[in-house]
C-alpha cells in the first residue's frame, strides 16, 4: 500500500481519498476507522456547546436521567438519552456494557474477570468500568468486527 | 483440549444428563403411574437447583469485590437451604455423620462450581484481551 500525503492550503477541510483495485476487508476496516474520526458527538459543559470527536470519547453514562459523555479529561452533558445514542452509534466503536453505560472500545486498555460473571474494563486513562454479564457477548462481537 | 472439555463437554453432559433423567421420570410417571423413589429424588433435586438459581440471582445483586467474598457469602447463604431440603425430603438421615457428609459434599460442589466459573471467566477475559490486541493491530 502506498501512502500519499499532500499539503494543500486552499482546502476547506481535510479530504481522504482511497484508491483501490479491489475492495478488501482491510480497506473496509480502514474506512470504518477513518469514519470514526468524522463522527462528532454534541455535548455541553458550563453552557458552552462542544463537538467531541468520537475517538476522544471514553464512555457515555446515564446518571439520574442525565446522559454524560466522558473523554480522557472532560465530562460533557448531552440532551440525547442513552438508547438514542446507542442506536446512532451502532456502526461505530461504541458498545453497550450495562443498562446505563456505553463504552468506546478504542479507550480500552485491558479487561479482567470480576465476581458474579462480570468483567472489569481498565481504560487508557486508568478508570475502571464493569461490564454486565448480559453484554459480554456484545463486547466480544464488537471487537471481532 | 482442557478448554474444550470445560467449555463444551462438561456443560453438554450436564444438560443431557438432566434432561434425560427428567424426561425418563416423566415417561415413567405417565406410562407406569408408579412413584419411583429415584425419579422422585431427581425431581426434588431439580426443584432445589431451580431455587438455588433464583437465590444466586438475588445474591448476585450484591456488589462483591472479590471472588472469595462471593463464594463464601453464597455458600453460607445457601447452606441452610441445602440442609432444609436434605433433611425435610429425607435425602439424608438425621444424624451427625450424615449431616457432616452432606455438608462436605455441599461445600465441595459449591467450590467446584465457583472454580469452574472462575476459570471460564478468566479465560474469557484473556480471549477478549487477545481480540483487543488483534483489533489494535488491524486498526492502528
Amino acid at each position: 500500500m502506498r501512502l500519499l500525503l499532500q499539503h494543500r492550503k486552499e482546502l476547506q477541510e481535510t479530504e481522504i481519498e482511497i484508491r483501490y483495485p479491489n475492495m478488501t476487508e482491510q480497506i473496509t476496516r480502514l474506512i470504518q476507522h477513518i469514519r470514526q474520526y468524522d463522527f462528532m458527538l454534541e455535548g455541553f459543559k458550563e453552557d458552552k456547546i462542544y463537538q467531541i470527536p468520537l475517538d476522544q470519547v471514553c464512555y457515555i453514562e446515564t446518571i439520574d436521567r442525565k446522559t454524560f459523555i466522558y473523554s480522557e479529561s472532560n465530562i460533557y452533558e448531552t440532551r440525547k438519552n442513552i438508547q438514542v445514542m446507542e442506536s446512532e452509534l451502532e456502526e461505530t466503536t461504541i458498545v453497550r456494557i450495562s443498562k446505563s453505560q456505553l463504552l468506546n472500545i478504542t479507550a480500552v486498555k485491558s479487561v479482567k474477570s470480576y465476581p458474579n460473571h462480570r468483567l472489569m474494563v481498565e481504560l487508557n486513562n486508568g478508570e475502571h468500568l464493569l461490564v454486565s454479564r448480559k453484554y459480554i457477548t456484545d463486547l466480544k462481537e464488537k471487537i471481532r468486527r | 483440549m482442557v478448554h474444550k472439555i470445560l467449555k463444551t463437554y462438561i456443560p453438554a453432559i450436564s444438560m443431557c444428563f438432566t434432561v434425560i433423567i427428567l424426561l425418563a421420570g416423566i415417561i415413567n410417571l405417565v406410562t407406569e403411574g408408579t412413584k419411583n423413589l429415584f425419579i422422585g429424588f431427581a425431581f426434588e433435586v431439580a426443584g432445589y437447583l431451580v431455587l438455588t438459581c433464583i437465590l444466586d440471582e438475588l445474591i448476585g445483586r450484591i456488589n462483591f469485590k472479590t471472588f472469595l467474598g462471593h463464594f463464601f457469602a453464597e455458600a453460607a447463604l445457601l447452606y441452610p437451604v441445602n440442609l432444609f431440603f436434605a433433611v425435610n425430603l429425607k435425602w439424608i438421615g438425621i444424624n451427625t455423620r450424615s449431616i457432616i457428609l452432606c455438608s462436605i459434599v455441599y461445600f465441595f460442589v459449591m467450590a467446584a462450581n465457583h472454580l469452574y466459573f472462575y476459570y471460564m471467566e478468566k479465560s474469557s477475559a484473556e480471549e477478549i484481551n487477545q481480540l483487543l490486541e488483534d483489533w489494535r493491530d488491524r486498526n492502528v
